[in-house]
């Protein structure tokens, strides 16, 4: 690997920010969820809270932008020299197969809702003005109560306060706005994968990581034939936390741990622990994480026995 | 143990039955070991290793328990970053194609392009849906009809709502101010993870009445043999209108294949008049005056 290549690996890229974004907002709405589970606020007072962090954020954010892009010499480049002949071709079809991808999320028609029922909680919280007060199924009280660990997981509050603060109803909310706002977070997260694996810089870094762009698109729509299945996550069931997990946190994980940038791996442990029903926190970023520096440290004594011998 | 173990042998093969992106990762990794770009080998050999880990069923079944009981097999593939690194190989593989001292032009590109692009689709589904989309547009499209026509006469706060499931299913995503006799979860047992709550058994005779009712327009269901191996009791549409009114129920929407027979027997049974509702037969037990909306 070249000198050029380690420093490009070195910066942050600007996806790595966006989804750093994305996480903090997990964080912020687990905080007023959790005030609204443990001191039974309404939901009204929930959703403020949520608001007024979310402001308060957005401004810290953007000043802490701004000011990295004029302290930082690492910060990413904001002018990138243009595409051309093969790449922008590349580029073209990528952007053809999203599109493709756009129009199937906002027909509507394709969610898959078995086994979950997000819209009806989001519903209840709304109807009900509070956090789990009613059965999201059949709006009466619970008999015998929820998991507690289910309980805390701040998604279907995340959603709610959204629909309180633009007033759009939950289901364009949950099976519209957020579906696309994750297809576009997850090919955030996959530029970053691109930059790690070939981080060639000039013309040929450029074309292979539009094919690889290119190439994820099109496994995403191939991939959409059943659960567990990331494509079909994606454009089916886009609301799921699970879904975030594996299409959004993962990759960008993924990346995190190419170029050993171990400290951020933190956001994405506990934004799982946020959304997904996890082994005491325990989930599936902290174990890919862990495999990721599991695999590195024997890769590095493998090679380093191997030296030896020579 | 012997269940998640018989779930991590059988999971494997189910997870295949639809399409093959997990085979095609194989060959993917197999290439990338052996055509010698091993640059990447920390992603190799994690990758390589987790998806031992997922086929095997002794160590998918200790990843199994790891991801707690909640989830099932399929679920431990996040694990394995299958779409990365199928596209890392499949890139790898066309730029292989075209670099080796001079850059082949896009026509000598064309048969690695269209190998790729017929693996790809032989990969996926090849068109299977998953679930039937139109059905359910057609069903969620007029059970929000209904439902619209019912919470425009009387207050969606105010009802207590029995009805086929059909309607049933859409009821509380479409009003979530509107109360059911029970959920959908009595029929999409994976929603039952989400709460400790469970049925009485009158609720359940209740969905079992109200189900072949409106597949046959019957109006009394006789006794069948039960999940638990028990024998159920004949359910009568005069005994389920009763548990109805005993379980709170104040709206009764019946199926329009219920002959007139079967309508005066609700009729008698609630002590009401019944309604047409598109193409349905509502009962409403409650003062109509009191419940009319005047907005």
């Amino acid at each position: 690997m070249g000198q050029g290549e380690v420093a490009y690996l070195k910066k942050s890229f600007m996806g790595d920010y966006l989804i750093m974004g994305g996480t903090v907002v997990t964080g912020l709405a687990e905080a007023a969820h959790l005030g609204a589970v443990l001191l039974d606020w309404p939901f009204q007072r929930c959703a403020l809270v949520f608001g007024i962090l979310l402001t308060v954020a957005a401004v810290l954010g953007t000043g802490l932008f701004f000011f990295l892009r004029k302290k930082r010499k690492d910060f990413p480049e904001s002018h990138r020299p243009a595409v051309k002949g093969t790449e922008k071709f590349l580029y073209f079809t990528f952007a053809a197969v999203v599109s493709s991808q756009l129009i199937f999320i906002c027909m509507g028609n394709n969610m898959y809702r078995g086994g979950d029922m997000t819209v009806e909680t989001v519903g209840s919280f709304l109807a009900a003005d509070g956090v789990y007060r009613v059965n999201p199924l059949t709006g009466a009280s619970y008999t015998a109560g929820i998991p507690s660990r289910l309980k805390i997981l701040c998604l279907p509050t995340l959603y709610a306060s959204l629909c309180k603060i633009t007033g759009l109803p939950a289901s364009v909310i949950v099976w519209r706005v957020i579906p696309l706002v994750m297809l576009f977070l997850c090919y955030t997260a996959f530029f970053c994968v691109a930059g790690c694996l070939f981080p060639e810089q000039g013309r040929e870094g450029g074309i292979k990581r539009a094919g690889f762009m290119l190439a994820a698109a099109l496994l995403l729509w191939t991939g959409a034939y059943g659960q567990g299945m990331e494509g079909f996550q994606l454009l089916c069931c886009g609301w799921q936390g699970i879904t975030i997990r594996n299409c959004v946190l993962l990759p960008w994980l993924l990346s995190l741990c190419l170029r050993k940038k171990w400290i951020y791996a933190i956001f994405c442990v506990l934004a799982e622990a946020c959304m997904v029903w996890t082994l005491y926190g325990c989930g599936i970023c902290l174990l890919f994480a862990a495999g990721m520096a599991g695999a590195g440290a024997i890769c590095r004594a493998w090679s380093k026995k191997g030296r030896t011998r020579a | 143990m012997t269940e998640l173990l018989h779930n991590a042998w059988s999971g494997w093969t189910s997870y295949n039955i639809h399409g093959k992106l997990p085979a095609l990762l194989l060959a993917v990794l197999l290439y990338l070991w052996y055509c010698g770009k091993k640059r990447e080998e920390v992603l190799l050999a994690y990758t390589s290793l987790m998806a031992v880990c997922c086929i095997f069923p002794v160590t998918a079944a200790f990843l199994m328990l790891y991801q707690t009981k909640f989830y099932n097999y399929e679920w431990i593939w996040s694990l394995v970053p299958l779409t990365a690194v199928t596209a890392y190989g499949i890139t790898v593989f066309m730029a292989q194609d075209q670099t080796g001292g001079r850059e082949k032009s896009w026509r000598n590109r064309i048969p690695a392009i269209l190998f790729a692009a017929v693996i790809l689709v032989f990969s996926g589904s090849l068109g299977r849906q998953v679930w039937d989309r139109r059905e359910e547009k057609s069903q969620r499209e007029q059970a929000y009809e209904v439902l619209e026509e019912l919470t425009e006469k009387y207050s969606p706060g105010d009802l207590c709502l029995w009805a086929p499931r059909e309607i049933m299913e859409f009821a509380r995503e479409a009003e979530p101010a509107l109360r059911l006799s029970y959920g959908r979860n009595i029929w999409d047992a994976y929603l039952n993870a989400y709460a400790y709550d469970t049925y009485e058994e009158d609720v359940m005779a209740m969905e079992r009445w109200m189900s072949y009712n409106s597949g046959t327009g019957e109006a009394d269901l006789e006794a069948q043999s039960l999940e638990n191996g028990k024998m159920g009791e004949r359910l009568t549409l005069e005994n389920c209108a009763e548990k109805a009114l005993a379980a709170g129920v104040n709206c009764v929407l019946l199926s329009g294949k219920n002959g007139a027979g079967a309508v005066a027997r609700m009729e008698k049974a609630l002590g009401v008049k019944a309604q047409p509702i598109q193409n349905y037969i509502l009962f409403f037990v409650g003062e109509e005056e009191s419940y009319g909306r005047t907005d």
